[in-house]
């Protein structure tokens, strides 16, 4: 992203990056000419914000996500009747654009595009989510660290009499705050209780920075309000949607 | 001429007089403020509901709001006629011979206003749904009570009776949130279809538009004239149905490019047999080069190869 401060606007060039799995992220706050054309990427999109007194400087704030992301584990997962298990996920940040005082948020867009993808039973009923291109992991250690995605661990309980295959995962990010630590970007824990073996399952959000994160500071509030008794469809363990031809 | 002048001021002297007469207007004012009332509250009644049922103007919304406002209105109308002296009792006996030649006057309009009705209550479409229709595809801008307007996308508006639209197959395209977009493509015969399948994964993967869930498909249509023909569906949210079409078919040329993958066009192989000038056309042709493709060219067994 190239910020020009002019004398009655703002004008803002950003695009976002091919490879989601990049593990890199540059951040100058001088760049000359050439290389202001050297990004000038065919996705490039200029933005331009007109101002009587163009504030002096603009804030870049990481957001998570405003759609609902889905995570499948490295390899299908079964957890067993009664079990509980910790699972660590990354999902893809946005960032938002702001002025400082007064403050007007200009625009968000993502570090890099992830692909839509539809979360339901059938091709009628479902919800249309952000595919997560990495995989929910058991050990931390295992997560590749990404300075544009955030960490959620996420505790399983299996409280039904049958085990949970767990094929994919959705999670709620709307309803989770972002922070800030020394070890990256993080967002507190949640646990999901699986009672009657089906779809749905029971949202818990731990308050405050998970033990993993060490002292992580909230840099971002929760896109929407979480309902007062949070059950969502969360689990995902249908078939293959619209094989046919 | 002073009779004459003398019988227009007695004349208008009898009109005055009437005019004073309020036993002769006050009906006339009580039916005109009835009907005002009427259309104010009939207004108000259509707003109310509105406000009441927020969300889309769809097409039951409409539909109700028309029919209070409607019956807001003939109640008053009918008391407005009533001041003015009307005997309905009158009205209602002659309504059996009114309905029945009412009937047969307009049959087309009865089926059209009941086919509006049951089209509304099919719940099919509404208002700002995209439908085609006997060819016609467009954004629905009204069901009335005769007819279902559409907006075809290079701007006309195409009035449809709507008992046109109760025996036609309508298809609803943005009734569901997401859609299938299939591509047809041919590979010529030499490819291999592993890396052609793997390439189109890969476009498929590449395009965050498609989406990842339902997965894309990959249909193996048959053995062509000219190619191996594969359909390749990918999935995308409604809204962006038109983006992943131009992009997928454009990725997937520059893809093939790419891989040295050849989408053949159709071709037909002539073959070309040399044969042995005669005589006679040696006397007739000097050049035997010629002679030959002549010879050739007529042929239509070597002509089918």
């Amino acid at each position: 992203m190239i910020a020009e401060h002019r004398a009655h606007e703002w004008r803002v060039t950003s695009w976002t990056g091919d490879d989601p799995l990049e593990g890199t992220l540059e951040i100058a706050t001088r760049v000359d000419r050439e290389q202001a054309a050297q990004a000038g990427a065919p996705a490039a999109i200029t933005r331009r914000f007109a101002f009587d007194a163009t504030p002096a400087s603009l804030a870049l704030e990481p957001r998570l996500a405003d759609r609902d992301v889905v995570v499948r584990p490295a390899d299908p997962l079964t957890i067993p009747a009664g079990e509980t298990t910790l699972l660590y996920v990354s999902t893809p940040l946005w960032f938002s654009v702001a002025t400082a005082g007064p403050r007007h948020v200009l625009f968000e867009a993502p570090f890099f595009r992830p692909s839509d993808t539809w979360f339901g039973p059938s091709t009628v009923e479902g919800e249309l989510c952000y595919a997560s291109r990495t995989t929910g992991r058991l050990e931390l250690a295992e997560l590749p660290v990404r300075p544009h995605r955030a960490i959620t661990p996420v505790r399983i309980r299996n409280r039904a009499k049958e085990p949970l295959a767990l094929e994919r995962l959705k999670l709620p990010v709307g309803i989770l705050p972002l922070l800030a630590g020394p070890r990256g970007l993080w967002t507190p824990q949640i646990v999901l209780t699986s009672s009657e073996g089906a779809d749905r399952a029971d949202i818990e959000v731990r308050p405050g920075a998970p033990a993993e994160a060490g002292t992580a500071v909230p840099v971002a509030e929760p896109r929407r309000r979480p309902d007062a008794a949070l059950s969502l469809r969360t689990f995902g363990r249908w078939l293959r949607l619209g094989a046919a031809p | 001429m002073i009779e004459q002048l003398g019988r227009v001021w007695s004349a208008s002297l009898e009109a005055l007089r009437a005019l004073g007469d309020v036993a002769l207007w006050a009906p006339l004012l009580r039916a005109g403020l009835l009907l005002v009332a009427g259309v104010v509250l009939a207004r108000l009644a259509s707003r109310l509901l509105s406000r009441a049922t927020p969300g889309p103007p769809g097409h039951a919304r409409v539909l109700l709001r028309r029919a209070a406002s409607w019956a807001v209105l003939g109640v008053f109308a009918v008391s407005a006629l009533r001041e003015l002296g009307f005997d309905f009792a009158v009205v209602l006996g002659a309504a059996g011979i009114l309905t029945a030649a009412a009937a047969f006057a307009s049959q087309t309009s009865a089926s059209n206003v009941i086919s509006g009705l049951f089209l509304g209550f099919e719940g099919t479409i509404s208002i700002g749904d995209v439908i085609t229709v006997n060819g016609v595809t467009g954004e629905v801008l009204a069901i009335d009570m005769l007819s279902t307007r559409l907006r075809t996308f290079d701007n006309l508006m195409v009035r449809i009776p709507n008992e046109t639209m109760m025996k036609a197959d309508i298809t609803n395209l943005n009734r569901f949130p997401i859609r299938r977009y299939d591509l047809r493509i041919g590979v010529a015969y030499g490819s291999d279809l592993a890396r052609v399948h793997a390439v189109l994964m890969e476009v498929a993967d590449a395009n965050p538009l498609v989406l990842e869930e339902p997965a894309p498909l990959i249909i193996a249509q048959g053995y062509g004239a000219s190619s191996i023909d594969l359909q390749l569906s990918v999935w995308a949210r409604k809204e962006a149905y038109l983006e992943v079409r131009n992009d997928v078919q454009r990725q997937v040329k520059t893809a093939f490019d790419r891989a040295g993958i050849e989408i053949p066009f159709p071709q037909v192989t002539l073959h070309a047999r040399e044969s042995v000038p005669t005589s006679a056309d040696a006397a007739t042709s000097p050049d035997p080069e010629n002679a030959t493709e002549g010879a050739d060219a007529s042929d239509p067994d070597a002509a089918r190869g």
